[in-house]
């Protein structure tokens, strides 16, 4: 009898978690629905492919909302196809919101990499200390949107915390609700909370500028004058050069002056094509979206600058 | 080692599978040695202080209990005392006394500076040393006897699930449970599990879903916040006391639980109380259960006149305020309570008790002595005294509804509401394992709606459990 009410006992918990299963799956095919960047994310493979369609030379922009918005596809192609008439150009752009450089790491080795082609060129946008190791890393988000499963070894040994940073990963590859929490709870929140986006903000700004009270008007990268590292970048590199893919990396501008760390410049112009347009000609207040973001009078002038820059394989 | 980290479920599942392969005894070695990797996950330098104490209390204890002669036996005890009340005066109090002691001989106009010490609090010394105390207090007064064996004491004294937050168990209830083979239940399962799910819930979802209402609204200036903002403000910071420290509470009695140990429970639905003795008897139970047995009755409880007896409250509620941490906020927050609980001596049921009472007017009254409750805890939270002040001047002399003050309500309602109506319910069933009783269908949708709530509104930045700096 003990034994049998012990059986019943487990029952309910067992049926919770089926009902909150079949959750998680109604949610992850509705998922790419609900925000465009998630729509943007499950399109990332179609992109490259679209991109390597054409038979000429490939660019591919890789960053976030920064090169998003600074990039326009069009003026890119009028540019290059004015400067070399002959090539079919095939361009994609890899701009997941708030991405750093630990994301555009799996994008580039399980996105990019296992299509890429011939004469490939792979442009990474940045701004701050988006590159260095420290910035941006979410474990949930490389294992639910943008690493493949074999990619948790190589980002523990580039430094993702071993047990916490591993099961998040884990927990993020199979259930869609623990990915797209930040999402699910912005949504809900805005839905049930009077003044949730503003007040959510203004809260977050009042506490970051206390926290950063002693350094105010100092730029960021000054403010984190710690001894910033590279490692994930590094392997970027390693493996863009191992496999033929040409990269530029370009410090894209915005309306408040940052700085960069001297140790990233050096590995840069040592490595790669870097591009510093933190303060690029022609751009003003009046080109942008917000203190961040180009809009698309500025996307035009940031995009004639690139493309000036860029050499076709 | 917190509760709300993966790391402490992978050390929890090693210890449980082990556990249930070894015979009793072993058993209780293995929890042993459990419960110092557990504590010396913070500072293992720590580990050598919790030995000290073990060490001292068990001869000490085993002294007076093979004593006859009184003198002696009150000797063992000063002893007991004297260490375990130094240690916690010397890690948790030094700093405090000396710049207070400092201060006044300066304003005595005698130029003095004391030699300044940087003392670590070692976690979760208040608890076990309370632990620990009312052992050797208990041998005395011949309620419990003297443990034989060492590891057994050490075990009750380290017993990881509740070595740093408490509850403070008693020996009376802890060390059969340590020295006899613990009983197999087939509800043990069900029962663990709601305490900790709960226990979680009320971290995860609760008490760390209010803490940046609460760091925002104390940590801006006066002149910056409505009174209807530092309302909501110290009620956010009331759930979210509540929702960490009940919910660390609520964790250790699951996890024991399926150990086959029964730890009391230290909270119950503190915010329906309708008066200041009946929250003691629901808020922090093991403590205020304490501070009364070893404190305010050896101090003559009520037994003589008013004056006495409320000498002896604000006594007992002083040291309780001062047990939280060395600071001015904490004293007077304890006198505070103290003057409340005088005060409500005096008024017509003031003292009244309200477990079976389920009537409308009752929960009104709850509502009404949660203000009084909320506003103590002002006190609690502000930096200093004049901080709290005048954030309770500007309660009463700005009631303005500001954007913020809409929104941190509402957070309130969503986070906290239903949680109080699920306590609203317990309370009316007089069961607090009511839930365990419910049918199939209410059981999985409300288990549904607490492990969902885990995963989507757990908070993006894990936070600290608030009581382990007691």
């Amino acid at each position: 009898m003990a034994m049998l009410q012990k059986k019943h006992a487990i029952i309910p918990y067992l049926l919770g978690l089926f009902l909150l299963l079949l959750l998680d799956l109604g949610f992850s095919a509705i998922a790419p629905r609900l925000s465009g960047n998630l729509e943007h994310i499950s399109l990332l493979p179609s992109l490259i492919k679209k991109a390597n369609s054409s038979p000429g030379p490939k660019i591919i922009f890789l960053g976030n909302s920064l090169i998003g918005n600074g990039v326009s596809q069009e003026q890119v192609r009028k540019e290059l196809k004015s400067r070399f008439p002959q090539t079919d150009l095939g361009i994609a752009k890899l701009v997941p919101d708030g991405t750093g450089v630990w994301d555009w790491f799996c994008v580039f080795n399980d996105q990019v990499l296992p299509r890429v082609k011939d004469e490939t060129e792979l442009v990474i946008g940045f701004a701050w200390n988006q590159l260095s190791d420290v910035e941006r890393l979410s474990s949930k988000r490389l294992g639910g949107h943008f690493c493949e499963f074999g990619r948790l070894e190589e980002l523990v040994s580039l430094g993702l915390t071993p047990i916490e940073g591993r099961i998040d990963f884990v927990l993020a590859k199979f259930s869609s609700i623990f990915r797209n929490q930040e999402l699910l709870r912005k949504r809900i929140l805005d839905l049930v909370i009077p003044f949730y986006r503003d007040e959510t903000r203004n809260m977050n700004s009042r506490m970051s500028s206390s926290r950063l009270a002693p350094s105010e008007g100092v730029a960021s990268a000054e403010r984190i004058s710690v001894d910033l590292s590279y490692t994930v970048l590094d392997s970027i590199l390693a493996k863009a050069d191992k496999a033929g893919v040409r990269i530029t990396i370009v410090a894209m501008p915005i309306l408040e002056e940052y700085q960069l760390d001297p140790k990233l410049i050096l590995l840069l112009e040592s490595r790669v094509r870097f591009l510093d347009f933190r303060n690029l000609d022609g751009l003003e207040e009046s080109h942008f979206l917000d203190p961040i973001h180009l809009n698309a009078e500025g996307a035009k002038i940031f995009s004639q600058a690139i493309s000036t820059q860029l050499e076709l394989h | 080692m917190p509760f709300n980290i993966y790391q402490f479920w992978l050390f929890y599942l090693v210890v449980f599978l082990l556990y249930f392969r070894l015979p009793h005894k072993l058993q209780n070695r293995a929890i042993l040695l459990a419960s110092y990797v557990f504590y010396g996950f913070w500072d293992y330098r720590f580990l050598t202080l919790i030995a000290f104490s073990t060490f001292v209390d068990f001869y000490v204890a085993r002294a007076i209990d093979r004593e006859s002669e009184e003198v002696k036996r009150k000797f063992y005890l000063k002893l007991s005392l004297f260490t375990n009340l130094g240690l916690l005066a010397f890690f948790k109090y030094f700093g405090f006394f000396r710049e207070q002691f400092e201060v006044a001989l300066n304003s005595l106009s005698i130029p003095i500076s004391l030699p300044y010490l940087e003392v670590l609090l070692p976690v979760g010394i208040s608890f076990y040393t309370f632990q620990t105390l009312s052992y050797t207090i208990d041998v005395y007064r011949g309620k419990t006897k003297a443990v034989d064996d060492f590891l057994d004491f050490a075990l009750y004294v380290s017993f990881f699930p509740q070595l740093v937050a408490g509850p403070i168990e008693r020996s009376s209830r802890l060390i059969p449970q340590v020295v006899e083979p613990r009983p197999k239940s087939p509800y043990r399962f069900e029962e663990g599990l709601y305490h900790v799910l709960t226990g979680l819930f009320k971290k995860v979802v609760l008490a760390d879903n209010m803490a940046p209402i609460v760091n925002d609204v104390f940590s801006r200036p006066v002149s910056e916040l409505s009174g209807f903002e530092v309302l909501f403000g110290v009620w956010a910071f009331a759930f979210q006391i509540y929702g960490d420290f009940a919910g660390y509470s609520s964790i250790a009695q699951g996890i024991s639980k399926w150990m086959g140990f029964d730890l009391m429970w230290n909270f119950r639905m503190p915010y329906l109380a309708i008066n200041p003795s009946d929250f003691w008897k629901r808020w922090h139970i093991s403590l205020s259960g304490w501070l009364r047995d070893y404190l305010y009755i050896p101090l003559g409880g009520n037994r003589g006149s008013s004056f006495f007896t409320s000498r002896n409250l604000m006594l007992t509620m002083l040291l309780g305020g001062l047990w939280h941490g060395a600071a001015w906020t904490f004293i007077v927050w304890g006198a505070v309570h103290g003057l409340i609980l005088i005060l409500f001596r005096y008024l017509p049921g003031g003292q009244k008790d309200s477990l079976g009472d389920i009537s409308a007017p009752r929960f009104l009254q709850a509502f009404i002595f949660f203000q009084f409750v909320s506003l103590t805890w002002l006190l609690f939270r502000a930096e200093t005294i004049g901080q709290a002040w005048e954030m309770l001047l500007l309660v009463f002399s700005d009631p303005r509804l500001s954007d913020f003050s809409i929104y941190a309500l509402a957070n309130i309602l969503f986070f906290a509401g239903p949680l109080m109506l699920f306590e609203v319910w317990v309370e009316k069933k007089q069961d607090l394992l009511a839930f365990l009783s419910l049918s199939l269908w209410p059981k999985v949708l409300i288990f549904l709606y607490v492990v969902a709530s885990m995963l989507v509104f757990s908070p993006l930045a894990k936070q600290d459990f608030i009581y382990f700096q007691f």
